[in-house]
C-alpha cells in the first residue's frame, strides 16, 4: 500500500451516526482532474481511522459514482466497488476510469467497521473530448495493469486465489444493483 | 302557533330519549401494539342490562409513516374493518380481535350500541386509539440462491416507516478457513431510492411495509470458503436485528 505523508490529507471528514468515531481522510483523488480522451482518472485512496487517529485495519470501505452526468466506472463495469483496508489502515478505487461526459462529480465513500459508519465525498472532475475509437481489449488491459501494480485489495478482479499458506485466499465479493419489491 | 309546536317538538325528543336510555360503556384496549401482531380490544358495560345487547366495532386507521399508506391488513379477525357482537343479558364485555398491520400510525375503534331495536350509544361514543410506533426494519426472511456469477441474497422483512436507508451485510468464513469477516455497505444513496420508489409505488400499498429486498453479488473462485452472511437494515429509527443464512 502506498504511503502518503501526513500533509497530503486534503480532507478529514467524520460524520454519520452517533456516537461514531470513525474518521475517513481522503489522501488522493479529491480534486483530480481526469482525462476523458485518454480514459485516465485518479484514483481514489482514502484512509480510516478510530477516535484514537488509529489507522483501521480491515474495515470495509464502498466507492459510489454518481449513476448519470459526469462520472466514471469500475473495473468491474459498475459504479460501485468495496473494499477492504489494508494494514495501514487504506483503500483504494483501484481502476477508475472516467466516462465520456465532461464535467465535475462526486465520489461518495463510506467506511463501516464493528458497527461504526463514516462517510466522506470528493470530487473530481472529467475534461476532454471522448476519442474516435479506443479498442475494448487495450482499455482492459490498461486497467488490470494499473490494478496489479498498487497491490492493493480491491472487491473485483481475479486477484490471487491462495494466500501462500496454503489457505485460500479472502473471496472478492461485489454487490451488484439491489431491487425492492413485494415480500416472496 | 309557532312557538307552541317548538315547544311541543323539544317535549316530545325529550320523551323519546327518556323511553331510550344510553347505556354507559367504554372500549378497553392496549395503548401500544408492535406490527404484526394480535391485540384483543373489548367493549365493557359499566353494569348489567336486563335485555341483551348487540353492536358493532369501527376501525379506522391513520398512518404515521415516511411513505404514507393505508395498511388493508389492519383489520379485525373477520376480515372486515367492523365487527358485530352480541351481549346476552347480564353480560358486560365483548371481545374482538384485530391484526395491527405493518405501518406505523394509529387505530382508531368506536363502538356502537342497539337494545331492542333502538340505538343505545352513549355521547360521546366508547372508543380508543392503538398507537403502532415508528420502529426499525425487522428482518423475517433471508434467503440464499446460487448464480452463475455469484449469489442472491433475498431479504424479506418490513418497516414501519415505510423506509429503508441502509443494508449491512458480513460474510464469515466457513469452519476450517480463516480470513476476516467481509463487511459490505450498502449505502443510502444506493438503496434509499429504490426503497423509496417501491413504497410509493401503488403495488406496494397492499402490502403494508413489507417488501423483499434482492441484492445480487459477484463472488469469485474463492467464493466456496464464505460460511454465512449476517445482514442487518437501518432506517431513521435504528439498525434491526440481525439476520444469517448459512452457505451451502
Amino acid at each position: 500500500m502506498r504511503r502518503v505523508a501526513a500533509l497530503a490529507l486534503s480532507l478529514l471528514v467524520t460524520l454519520t451516526g452517533a456516537q461514531s468515531q470513525l474518521k475517513i481522510a481522503v489522501l488522493e483523488g479529491d480534486r483530480a482532474v481526469n482525462d476523458i480522451r485518454k480514459r485516465t482518472a485518479r484514483e481514489p485512496v482514502v484512509e480510516v481511522r478510530d477516535a484514537a487517529d488509529r489507522p483501521v485495519t480491515g474495515a470495509s470501505v464502498t466507492f459510489l459514482l454518481p449513476d448519470s452526468g459526469p462520472s466514471g466506472v469500475f473495473p468491474n463495469g459498475s459504479r460501485l466497488v468495496s473494499t477492504t483496508t489494508d494494514e495501514n489502515g487504506q483503500a483504494a478505487a483501484i481502476g477508475l476510469r472516467p466516462n465520456t461526459v465532461a464535467g465535475e462529480f462526486q465520489i461518495r465513500v463510506t467506511a463501516s467497521y464493528q458497527g461504526q459508519t463514516a462517510s466522506a465525498t470528493l470530487t473530481q472532475t472529467n475534461v476532454g473530448t471522448p476519442p474516435s475509437r479506443i479498442p475494448g481489449k487495450l482499455i482492459a488491459l490498461l486497467a488490470l495493469g494499473g490494478g496489479a501494480a498498487t497491490g492493493v485489495l480491491i472487491a473485483t478482479g481475479g486477484g490471487a486465489p491462495s494466500r501462500g499458506d496454503g489457505q485460500p485466499a479472502r473471496p472478492v465479493i461485489t454487490p451488484g444493483t439491489p431491487e425492492v419489491g413485494r415480500p416472496r | 302557533m309557532k312557538a307552541a309546536c317548538a315547544v311541543l317538538t323539544v317535549a316530545g325528543l325529550a320523551a323519546s330519549l327518556a323511553a331510550q336510555p344510553r347505556i354507559a360503556a367504554r372500549m378497553d384496549c392496549p395503548a401500544t401494539v408492535e406490527a404484526a401482531q394480535q391485540p384483543r380490544v373489548a367493549l365493557v358495560l359499566e353494569g348489567p342490562q336486563a335485555a341483551p345487547v348487540s353492536g358493532r366495532l369501527t376501525l379506522t386507521f391513520t398512518h404515521n409513516a415516511v411513505n404514507g399508506a393505508d395498511d388493508p391488513a389492519i383489520q379485525f379477525s373477520n376480515g372486515s374493518r367492523t365487527a358485530s357482537f352480541t351481549l346476552a343479558a347480564g353480560s358486560t364485555r365483548a371481545e374482538a380481535a384485530l391484526q395491527s398491520g405493518t405501518v406505523a400510525g394509529s387505530i382508531r375503534i368506536t363502538a356502537a350500541l342497539e337494545s331492542a331495536g333502538a340505538d343505545v350509544t352513549p355521547s360521546p361514543a366508547p372508543a380508543c386509539t392503538i398507537t403502532l410506533a415508528r420502529a426499525a426494519p425487522v428482518i423475517t426472511d433471508l434467503r440464499f440462491e446460487r448464480t452463475g456469477s455469484g449469489f442472491n441474497l433475498y431479504v424479506t422483512g418490513y418497516s414501519t416507516p415505510r423506509q429503508v436507508l441502509e443494508a449491512r451485510y458480513r460474510f464469515l468464513p466457513k469452519s476450517g478457513y480463516q480470513w476476516q469477516p467481509i463487511e459490505i455497505v450498502l449505502p443510502q444513496e444506493t438503496l434509499s431510492s429504490r426503497f423509496t420508489d417501491w413504497f410509493r409505488s401503488g403495488t406496494s400499498a397492499q402490502y403494508g411495509s413489507q417488501f423483499t429486498l434482492l441484492q445480487p453479488f459477484t463472488a469469485d473462485q474463492n467464493f466456496y470458503t464464505i460460511g454465512s452472511v449476517v445482514v442487518t437494515l437501518r432506517n431513521a429509527e435504528g439498525l434491526s436485528a440481525e439476520k444469517s443464512v448459512t452457505f451451502p
